[in-house]
């Protein structure tokens, strides 16, 4: 820091300075220097709980219509069946146009969520399968169709 | 040496200036006593560091602002609203001087010059002062800030302790360092 020394600088007068005051400027940079709404802590008690609850919501909501669009497969434990083999599957819906089958291997106790082909979001809970013998691993083949 | 009396308050005034505090905490507004009252000692502190006139108001006026900004954490401690004010004072002065590039400025008379000569037990002549003028210009902040409050601007013990945020005895012995110093430049 540079330092300038001065001998015997003119003094200024009282009445120059008093002349000088602005208490309404420095009411207006008071004002200025305040901190926006959202720096304020009471905007994080019933406002910011508001928002963010709304937040949530709304993404929640958008993961919902994700699941609708892309044709979630859930599989509930209500439509927990036995099968032995092979399963039964559906038959093509346009004769000659097949479909080859996507396998995806499952640990019921953890069950499954991925992605599959043609935006398809698979997704089986945990235990919503019976493998025998318990805790056996399980193949899961999917093939899908669109009209 | 004369001591700056605007630091010595009566207690009546201490405790009318406490209720304008008081009313200042509830509402800004209400500063505006305090903002006359303190106002040209603040500007006169910040301008005895600067030359810049127009720096120096606005300096000021950023003071009460801050000041203003953070009245409601004050609390009373036995001494006037002043040593709080020099405080935010000298932390926005040195702001300035660094982000506005204003050049730190030690202003002092002739007549300081000869009070210091003349407690440095030597001959109080032209000669001497010139020289101690030049010698000031070898001290380091810190202590040209203590000479300054002391010497130039002829302030308590006390009231550069609470400025400063050191004891009254620890700004004693400061000021006594600092003038040794001096002293040692002044008979080398």
């Amino acid at each position: 820091m540079k330092t300038k020394f001065n001998l015997d600088r003119d003094k200024l007068n009282s009445d120059y300075i008093k002349s000088k005051q602005d208490y309404k400027k420095v009411l207006n940079g008071f004002e200025a220097l305040k901190p926006p709404i959202w720096k304020n802590p009471w905007f994080y008690g019933p406002v910011g709980l508001t928002s963010l609850a709304a937040i949530l919501v709304t993404t929640l909501q958008s993961q919902i219509n994700v699941y609708e669009n892309n044709s979630t497969l859930i599989i509930s434990s209500a439509s927990k069946q036995s099968f032995s083999g092979e399963t039964p599957c559906i038959k093509t819906p346009i004769s000659g146009q097949d479909l080859d089958f996507q396998t995806f291997k499952v640990l019921p106790e953890k069950g499954l969520y991925t992605e599959a082909a043609y935006e398809t979001t698979i997704h089986i809970p945990a235990n919503s399968l019976n493998s025998k013998p318990a805790g056996d691993t399980m193949k899961v083949k999917i093939r899908k169709f669109q009209d | 040496m004369s001591v700056n009396l605007l630091y010595h308050q009566t207690s009546a005034k201490l405790e009318e200036e406490q209720g304008w505090i008081r009313r200042a905490q509830k509402d800004p507004e209400e500063f505006g006593p305090l903002y006359e009252k303190y106002h040209e000692q603040i500007f006169r502190y910040v301008h005895q560091r600067m030359d810049d006139q127009e720096l120096a108001f606005d300096v000021t006026s950023q003071v009460f602002m801050k000041a203003l900004k953070n009245i409601k954490k004050y609390e009373y401690r036995g001494v006037p609203l002043s040593s709080w004010l020099y405080r935010i004072a000298k932390s926005e002065l040195y702001q300035t001087f660094r982000n506005r590039k204003a050049t730190r400025t030690v202003n002092m008379d002739t007549l300081n010059l000869a009070d210091m000569v003349e407690e440095m037990d030597d001959e109080q002549n032209e000669l001497n002062r010139k020289k101690l003028f030049e010698m000031l210009k070898k001290l380091n902040e810190n202590d040209l800030q203590l000479i300054e409050m002391r010497y130039f601007e002829k302030r308590a013990f006390r009231e550069i302790g609470e400025i400063l945020e050191l004891t009254e005895n620890n700004a004693k012995v400061k000021c006594f360092r600092a003038l040794e110093k001096l002293k040692k430049y002044f008979i080398s």
